[in-house]
């Protein structure tokens, strides 16, 4: 959506006096108001009026938004910030301010077809039979190939316990999320189409996903820009606890659960991590204070901004430790990434993982 | 420009220079206030003023040098806590200078669960005050329009009116001890004791004064047990008169309901709120209601339910039963969260606050007085805080279309002076809980009457630069 078109929106949350204060994952720890959401739409407007440009400050404020949804959550006017976000971010880039960190990201998917500039062939085929063709497509997401192979082999491990006929991408390239979510939606929509296809051309009936963010683009990028994608879509969660899963092991351990934002507020998805965890056996699960819709965000798409992101984890993770837990259990590589990088007393475990624990 | 730079230089020594901006988009957004009267600003090109500087200190000591240094240049300190708008403009920068960001003062020093206070340094947000507190089984009680916003030193300095203040108090009856910057840069606290003979009380001084005084850095205010029980009642009277004397009769009985909210036959038939519950509920369409939430011990809870629908059906009341008055509950942010849709050409609110005796005689002239200005007004009152002597009424008006093509703020001046006018005639005052801002600076004279020299000598003897949050509250 074009800036232009969402002035009424960005009006509402200007002129909002509640302000999302309380909860604005950035603002309530940067203490500015340029980084609340009523501070950026502010400066919007302003420019939207032609009373400013964008400067070096707003660019910042605008990047500087974690994109977790939780202002959306509190709106009782349903202003939708992250459209805003979107749609600012995309015209910084048109009139060719994007950050250097946000070109850079551009430049490497372009030239490796991942954010990491990592070979696409790489880790891409290990936790497979090497199957061109199969009834599941099991599509982990760059953040889980590179970083977190854990994730995927725990994935593997399950899909094998239930016999399914499943298979991954030989090499399988980024979905296009940070594409869409930084400012580039063409670039986005042409890298989604390359991706689209190689799925299609796998011949699955069911794309069965890790990385949250894949998952949203999957299903709201690619429908929103018309890629055709065939395959049904769904989460690991979602899958793991429509299937029986043989556990064989207790599991006894207190654990609470982080929701993904894309997951969670992003795609309404609470209850099939819940219901997972529920399964495993020795489980006890608590909730942390704020969860589901109000669950507090990880700070992992603040990558950019190591001091922010590292408060906000840590702000997080304190949290999860009140609870009594020994475990903070997650469905994102993100937030994965960035509870383990704090170094608490805490585990951090992704979901599958535990779930693999129980299984000989 | 030369004396800019410096006090940039010597700012920043004081603050690290990350932590002082000079920005535009910063001064610019740093310049205004939000809400409704801002938002007709906006559309009717009005330009805030713009500040020179934006700090952010970490530390009382930063305020303390900060201040000292405004001092020897005789530069404004605006102190920033929420920033929302309901005391229009108190945090807009006059004649430019610091704006004082206090958010990063967050810490909560002390939760004293045996003297039942909580220390907590003043830019904490309300909100997450609460959240701590009810983790320990507490809870400050504050919860006024702007909760998800308000700061404790803001809430403080403009001395706020929560939801369940009937029986809880304001923000300021709460306050049992302040830590203060003064305007010359000292850092003082009040005495901190249960009640004293030793003096006035200075907290008194600090509270509601809007930030001309000082800056509030830390404050102690009363916490409270979560209650064992909450009973929610609604009741619907034939006349807002009605109401008005079954709900001065629960105060007269010594019942303190935690919200006890009067809302007039316009409120309930016109206001978002109450379309909304009408409509969901299936409730009748006509009358005045009354929302109530009593709470405390299940037993003494109980009781005073029983009084209080007793006292209600004698004033021919229909017993509501609980669901309107949850849903109010529910709801009870609802309405400050901007609506979509066409909006009316004016829309403002006037609170005030007039003793019993005269209650009923001034609600009627208040509304006489608008609708002889303006005679398409939309006049509703909510009556929502009672105190043992008097309680408020807060206004809300709308204007659908603009009179013979008059400008907004004009016909919004108009309103405003005859209003006050009419509030001074029968002893009440400019504000119940908004505070006063930019917005009543002229009237505020009248108000006091020859008291005025008493703020104006208190102002000049703390404050002989006038540097501390210029052109609010006060003429100096």
């Amino acid at each position: 959506m074009n800036l232009k078109n969402l002035k009424e929106e960005i009006e509402l949350c200007a002129f909002c006096p509640l302000l999302c204060e309380h909860i604005c994952t950035v603002g309530t720890q940067t203490k500015s108001m340029v980084d609340f959401p009523t501070g950026k739409c502010i400066a919007l407007l302003d420019i939207l009026n032609k009373e400013r440009m964008f400067d070096e400050r707003t660019v910042e404020a605008i990047y500087k938004c974690a994109g977790c949804y939780l202002c959306e959550s509190w709106c009782s006017t349903n202003v939708k910030v992250s459209d805003i976000i979107e749609a600012a971010r995309a015209e910084i880039v048109e009139q060719g301010k994007a950050p250097p960190y946000v070109m850079e990201l551009k430049k490497r998917i372009d030239a490796w077809g991942n954010p990491y500039s990592e070979s696409l062939a790489k880790n891409a085929v290990i936790y497979t039979n090497k199957k061109k063709h199969a009834d599941i497509l099991y599509f982990a997401g760059c953040a889980i190939k590179y970083f977190q192979p854990e994730i995927a082999e725990a994935t593997a491990k399950l899909l094998k316990q239930i016999d399914a006929d499943f298979t991954m991408l030989e090499n399988e390239m980024c979905c296009g999320s940070p594409l869409f979510r930084n400012g580039f939606p063409k670039d986005g929509k042409k890298l989604a189409e390359r991706t689209a296809r190689a799925i299609n051309e796998s011949r699955c009936d069911t794309v069965v996903v890790s990385c949250p963010g894949c998952y949203k683009a999957f299903v709201e990028d690619y429908n929103k820009h018309g890629v055709d994608l065939r395959p049904e879509v769904i989460h690991v969660t979602e899958y793991f606890t429509s299937k029986k899963l043989s556990f064989s092991r207790d599991v006894p351990m207190a654990v609470t659960y982080q929701d993904p934002c894309a997951l969670g507020r992003g795609l309404g998805l609470y209850e099939p991590p819940r219901d997972l965890l529920k399964q495993i056996p020795g489980i006890k699960f608590v909730e942390m204070r704020w969860t589901k819709e109000k669950a507090h965000c990880c700070g992992g798409t603040l990558g950019v901004f190591p001091r922010l992101s590292t408060q906000i984890a840590k702000s997080r993770l304190a949290e999860a430790q009140e609870t009594g837990a020994e475990a903070l259990i997650t469905a994102c590589p993100m937030c994965k990434r960035m509870f383990q990088l704090l170094r608490g007393k805490l585990k951090v475990l992704d979901i599958l993982e535990l779930a693999a624990q129980a299984i000989k | 420009m030369e004396t800019k730079e410096t006090i940039l230089k010597e700012l920043q020594q004081v603050m690290g220079p990350e932590n002082v901006s000079t920005d535009d988009t910063e001064l610019s957004i740093y310049s205004r206030t939000w809400g409704m009267l801002e938002r007709f600003r906006f559309k009717h090109k009005w330009v805030s003023p713009k500040a020179d500087f934006v700090v952010y200190p970490e530390n009382v000591d930063q305020i303390s040098q900060i201040m000292k240094l405004a001092n020897r240049y005789k530069i404004p300190v605006i102190p920033y806590g929420g920033g929302s708008a309901a005391n229009f403009g108190g945090v807009i920068p006059i004649y430019g200078g610091i704006i004082l960001e206090t958010k990063r003062l967050d810490a909560i020093k002390r939760i004293d669960e045996d003297s039942m206070t909580v220390t907590a340094e003043a830019g904490i947000n309300l909100f997450k005050l609460e959240d701590e507190l009810n983790k320990h089984g507490y809870t400050h009680n504050h919860f006024g329009g702007g909760f998800y916003c308000t700061t404790l030193g803001g809430g403080i300095a403009t001395n706020g009116a929560g939801r369940l203040s009937t029986r809880y108090g304001k923000i300021g009856d709460c306050v049992t001890g302040m830590q203060v910057v003064l305007p010359n840069g000292e850092i003082i606290k009040t005495i901190h004791a249960p009640r004293h003979s030793t003096g006035p009380e200075l907290n008194r001084f600090f509270i509601g004064s809007e930030g001309i005084l000082g800056i509030i850095t830390e404050a102690t205010i009363k916490i409270f047990p979560l209650p064992e029980k909450r009973l929610f009642k609604a009741f619907l009277f034939p006349s807002f008169s009605r109401g008005f004397r079954a709900a001065r009769t629960i105060i007269k009985k010594g019942i303190r309901p935690a919200v006890m909210r009067l809302h007039d036959e316009n409120a309930y038939s016109m206001a978002l709120e109450y379309r909304k519950m009408r409509e969901e509920l299936s409730l009748p369409e006509k009358g005045a209601i009354l929302i109530l939430m009593l709470e405390g011990l299940a037993e003494v809870v109980n009781v005073e339910e029983k009084i209080v629908s007793k006292i209600c059906s004698q004033e021919e009341a229909i017993d509501l039963g609980e669901k309107p008055a949850k849903f109010w509950w529910d709801h009870r942010y609802y309405y400050f969260y901007p609506q979509r849709g066409k909006r009316p050409f004016l829309y403002h609110t006037f609170e005030t606050s007039v003793t019993y005796d005269k209650f009923e005689e001034a609600y009627h002239a208040f509304k006489d007085v608008l609708l002889k200005k303006c005679k398409d007004l939309i006049i509703m009152n909510d009556s929502s805080h009672w105190w043992h002597n008097g309680a408020s009424m807060y206004f809300r008006i709308a204007l659908e279309n603009a009179p013979d093509n008059r400008h907004p703020f004009e016909v919004l001046e108009d309103l405003r002076e005859a209003w006050a006018r009419t509030v001074f005639k029968f002893g009440g005052v400019f504000s119940h809980h908004h505070c006063t801002g930019t917005d009543g600076v002229e009237l505020l004279k009248e108000q006091y009457g020859p008291a005025y020299t008493v703020l104006v000598a208190l102002k000049k003897a703390l404050d002989p630069n006038n540097i501390m949050n210029p052109g609010k509250l006060l003429e100096v």
